[in-house]
Order: structure tokens, then sequence, then C-alpha cells
């Protein structure tokens, strides 16, 4: 087991296989074998406890593969009394768990990008950038900017300016 | 990481760090991502340091060639080295209104210039070949098609995904290529007729997808002795005219998925030999169609008088094809060939009734038990028979 404690101090107890989905909690592991409390300065604990429970599913479902396979090896062709049940695989069920895990307000969305960034969590940063990405994707300037309350510190000629720069864009 | 009191009025995108939001504009097109430059001065110039460049010519009716010339300069021509490209898309097609000796001069440049980026993934999708993308020796993935001739010279060393297009009859050059391939893990193939196909083989190849369209060949053999995953997909409109027996070794392949339309009597050869191919599989997924017209249904998985394959590994099998009665029966025979099977899909496929006979309707009836429940009664009462066979 591993404690992480998020910038509010609260403690996360969690797995080992679970910490290491982040790429730094994996380098700090590796380096120093007897670490077992790491505090995150850069993670409250409502975003933490959303990111482990990210981590968590992910774990979970590889290791269930896993375990699946090794009891084919062990037990051999003997056993035919598995219970045969109408599943669908795992996998789609992975893509719409993340689906509805991303399924969340902007503000929890850009924290999860942070922590992801920093976290270095791989699977994470690439489903809450694509988030955004889709976020954006179908929206005219002013919508984006609307969306995301970005300010407009642009004169109407300086846009006017940066559109003929690149007219291809604008088409 | 401060909670918002009022998150309405913060600006949480720009307020993240540049390599984020550099991430984010690479996911968006070109033309999207260099829309965001009028958002703010935040955003003036971050798009031109998106690690994906997509010059696709999906605007061809009304893109001009010096539009789509100042836009490839400014996207791609005039990057440097401190903004690595990842990833660039060319889908050109054929583009009606330019010159197409001028554009394919153009493209060239375009590839010599991401090459010298160090470009990893690329598509390239044209009215012509463009041998420079030989040379690109640190791409990692690349899919292409492939019009007319393979260049002699290939500098790719690390190569591991490849999807090629092919519209020429000179694919046993397919095979030379893949001989020079030597960290292929991942190999996609559409093949359209006339083209001869005889053998594939690849020591490092872990997946591999053929698409066949009106394929007209008789043997195909598969030696791969990596492969894990292999989709076959035979496509005809009007009954295919040959499915190719295939053979060869593929000793540990873990998953298989099949999809044939138009099946015909004489193609059940073809099919059953298939089956005993990928017998080894854990998980197998088949959609076979019968072409309609071929009178009264037949059997698509079995030949009268022929022992059935055995699937000493298979777990998950998910079939669609029509359960009428000769299908339910060698679907009954093959679960009795599965006796590690886990989970099971079955989706019956109705057949188009405008092409079946009149009079004959009735025999393309589903078979299958309407209520899940009865389905799943039914399964557990092969594996009781089954436990009953192995205990004595």
């Amino acid at each position: 087991m591993i404690t992480l404690t998020s910038s509010d101090g609260v403690q996360f107890d969690v797995r080992e296989a679970v910490a290491k989905e982040s790429q730094i909690i994996r380098d700090m592991i590796q380096d120093d074998c007897v670490i077992t409390n790491i505090p995150l300065a850069n993670v409250n604990h409502k975003i933490l406890s959303i990111v482990l429970e990210y981590c968590q599913m992910h774990v979970d479902k590889t290791e269930m593969e896993v375990n699946a396979s090794k009891h084919q090896t062990t037990t051999g062709e003997g056993s035919s009394s598995v219970p045969v049940a109408l599943k669908v695989s795992s996998n789609k069920n992975l893509n719409d768990w993340d689906k509805e895990f991303i399924n969340v307000d902007l503000d929890t969305l850009y924290d999860l990008i942070l922590a992801a960034n920093y976290l270095n969590i791989s699977g994470l940063l690439n489903l809450t950038t694509q988030a955004a990405a889709d976020i954006i994707k179908g929206k005219t300037t002013e919508e984006i900017r609307a969306t995301f309350n970005i300010k407009n510190d642009f004169t109407p000629e300086e846009e006017a300016a940066i559109r003929k720069e690149n007219p291809w864009a604008f088409e | 990481m401060a909670m918002a009191s009022s998150p309405s009025q913060i600006d949480h995108l720009s307020a993240l760090p540049d390599e984020v939001l550099i991430i984010i504009l690479s996911l968006l097109p070109t033309r999207r991502a260099a829309r965001t430059s009028v958002l703010s001065p935040r955003f003036r110039h971050l798009w031109k340091a998106s690690s994906s460049v997509d010059l696709s010519f999906a605007y061809c009716s009304s893109f001009k060639h010096s539009t789509y010339v100042s836009m490839a300069n400014i996207a791609l021509l005039s990057r440097t080295p401190s903004n690595p490209l990842l990833s660039l898309d060319l889908k050109i097609g054929s583009p009606l209104s330019c010159d197409l000796t001028d554009l394919q001069a153009f493209i060239s440049s375009l590839l010599v210039h991401a090459h010298a980026l160090g470009l990893r993934h690329l598509t390239i999708d044209g009215f012509s070949d463009f041998p420079s993308v030989f040379s690109i020796s640190s791409l990692d993935s690349l899919s292409i098609r492939i019009n007319s001739t393979f260049p002699s010279k290939i500098a790719f060393t690390h190569l591991r995904c490849l999807s090629i297009n092919l519209t020429t009859k000179t694919s046993t050059q397919i095979q030379r290529l893949l001989s020079e391939l030597c960290c292929l893990e991942d190999l996609q193939l559409h093949v359209f007729a006339e083209i001869e196909i005889v053998c594939l083989s690849s020591r490092t190849i872990k997946k591999l997808e053929l698409f066949f369209d009106y394929i007209d060949i008789d043997s195909l053999g598969l030696s791969m002795p990596s492969l894990e995953f292999i989709c076959l997909v035979y496509q005809c409109h009007y009954g295919c005219r040959n499915i190719p027996l295939i053979h060869g070794e593929i000793p540990f392949i873990r998953k298989a998925v099949v999809t044939i339309n138009c099946l015909r009597q004489e193609h059940i050869t073809a099919v059953v030999q298939l089956l005993n191919f990928i017998s080894h599989v854990e998980e197998l997924s088949l959609d076979l169609e019968e072409y309609g017209f071929s009178g009264y249904p037949f059997s698509v998985l079995m030949e009268p008088g022929k022992e059935m394959p055995t699937f000493p590994n298979l777990k998950h099998l998910d079939m669609s094809i029509c359960f009428h009665e000769f299908n339910f029966d060698a679907v009954v025979t093959i679960l009795h060939h599965c006796p590690t099977l886990e989970s099971l899909i079955l989706h019956h496929k109705p057949p188009d009734m405008y092409a079946v006979e009149w009079g004959k309707r009735y025999a393309w009836r589903s078979m299958l038990p309407r209520n899940r429940d009865e389905l799943q009664a039914n399964i557990l009462l092969i594996h009781q028979e089954l436990n009953a066979k192995e205990n004595k």
C-alpha cells in the first residue's frame, strides 16, 4: 500500500499498482523502494479522488484480463464447468466507462487536465485533452470565447489584421 | 489548485500551461487550430507549435491552389526544428481545379521538409505516387495508397505500423517491402481485384488486417510467427468470385475477426479451411452472409461429411449469421467443439427476403430461441452434456 496525500492534507491509501499509473510516482518508487507516503502538492482531495477512481478502474480491468488468461493456462483443458455468461468484451466496457467518466463540468475537466499533466498519467491526459478539443471543435470563435470566458484583448482592427494573415483558416 | 468560487468567470483554458494547450490544439484539424489565433493574445501564435499538421485536400472544389500553398507555408514550411512535427495528413485525392504537375512538385517539397523535421506519422493518399515518402526514415507509422509501383529504395528503419491501399497489379512487391521492414508490428492491407498476392511473411507482425474487395486468387500463404490478431474482410457485391484458401504458420494467434458477405456454396471449403487455420484463437468474431440468390439455405460453417474443427482455447465467441436450420445445427456442433468457452454472443442476420425465391422464405427463418434465458439454458445444456461425456 502507498499513501498519497492531497494538497489539502487528505490521505488516500492505494495499491502500488494503482499509484504507478502515474509516471512520476512510478519513477519515485523505482528510485527509492522504501517510500510509502507521497505528498502531492498540486492536487486537492476532490480531484485526487477522481484521478484515483480512473487509475483504479484501468488497473482492475488490465488485471482482470491478465488473470483470465492465467486461469486459462493453469487450469488447462479439464475444467469445462466455467459458467457461461452473455457479456460484451471488457475493452468495449472500458471505453464506455471512460466516456461516462469524462462527462464532467468545465472546472473539473480543467483540474483533471492539470492533474493528469502533473502526475503524468498518459491515458488520462489523452482522455481529458481530447474532451477539451471536442468542446472547441464544433464552435465559432465567439462561442469558444463565451464557453471558456476568454477575454478578447484585441481591438476589432487587430482581429481583422490577424484574420487577414491566415485567410485560409477563416474561409 | 484553488477551487473557483464563481466558476463562470474564470478563463480556465488560457490558464493551462503552454505544453498542455499545444496538446489540445494538436488534436484539432490545422484549419480549426489556426482559427484560435484570434481568440486572444495568449492564443496568437500558439497553434503554430501544434505537433500535428492536417493538409488534406478535403475542400478541393473551393480551395484555390494559392490558398493551399499559403496554408502549407505557415503550417509546415516555415516551421523550424524547435517545433517538432509528429504527424502529417496529406489526403490529397484528385483535385480538379489546379495544375497537378505543380501540385506534385509542391507536395514533394512538403515531404522533404517534414522529413527534416523528424516526422513520425504520415497519412498520404492521392492521385499520384510520391517516392520521397519511402525515404522518410523517421516514420513510425504510414498510411498510403500505392497507385503504380514501390520505389526500389526503402529507408524505413523503425516503421511499426503500415496501412496500404493497393490499386496496382504489382502487389508481389509487397513481400519485398515486408522483408525490408524489420520492426513492423501492425499491417493493414486493402486489396482490390486483379491482384496477385501469393504469400505474406514477416517475423515481427503481431496484428494483420486484410480487406479484400472482389478478389480473385486461389490461395494465400501467411507465415507470421508473431501474429496475435488477424482480421479478414472479404467484400463482394454480386457474389464472391473466389475466396482464397489460407494456409501457413500463425502459432501464437489469439484473436480473429472474420467478415464475409455474399457466400456461395462453393466457398464453404475455404471457410472451413479458414476456421481450421485460426482454430487456436481465444477470441473469435464471425460475421457471415450468404448470397441470397443461391437457392436453398446451406450451412456456411460446415462441409457435409467432414469433421468440424476443434477450438481448444476459445473463450469468447461472437457470431452474426442467419440462424436458419442448417447454420443453427452447425453452431450447436461448434459449441460442442469449444471446451473452454466463457462468453457467447449470437446475432441473427435476416437474409434479404426479396432476394430469396418465393416459397423458400420459410426455410430462412431464425431457429434461435427468442428468449435470452432460453438461449442461455440451451448453452448450459450443451456444456452439461459435454461434462457428462468427459466424466465417462
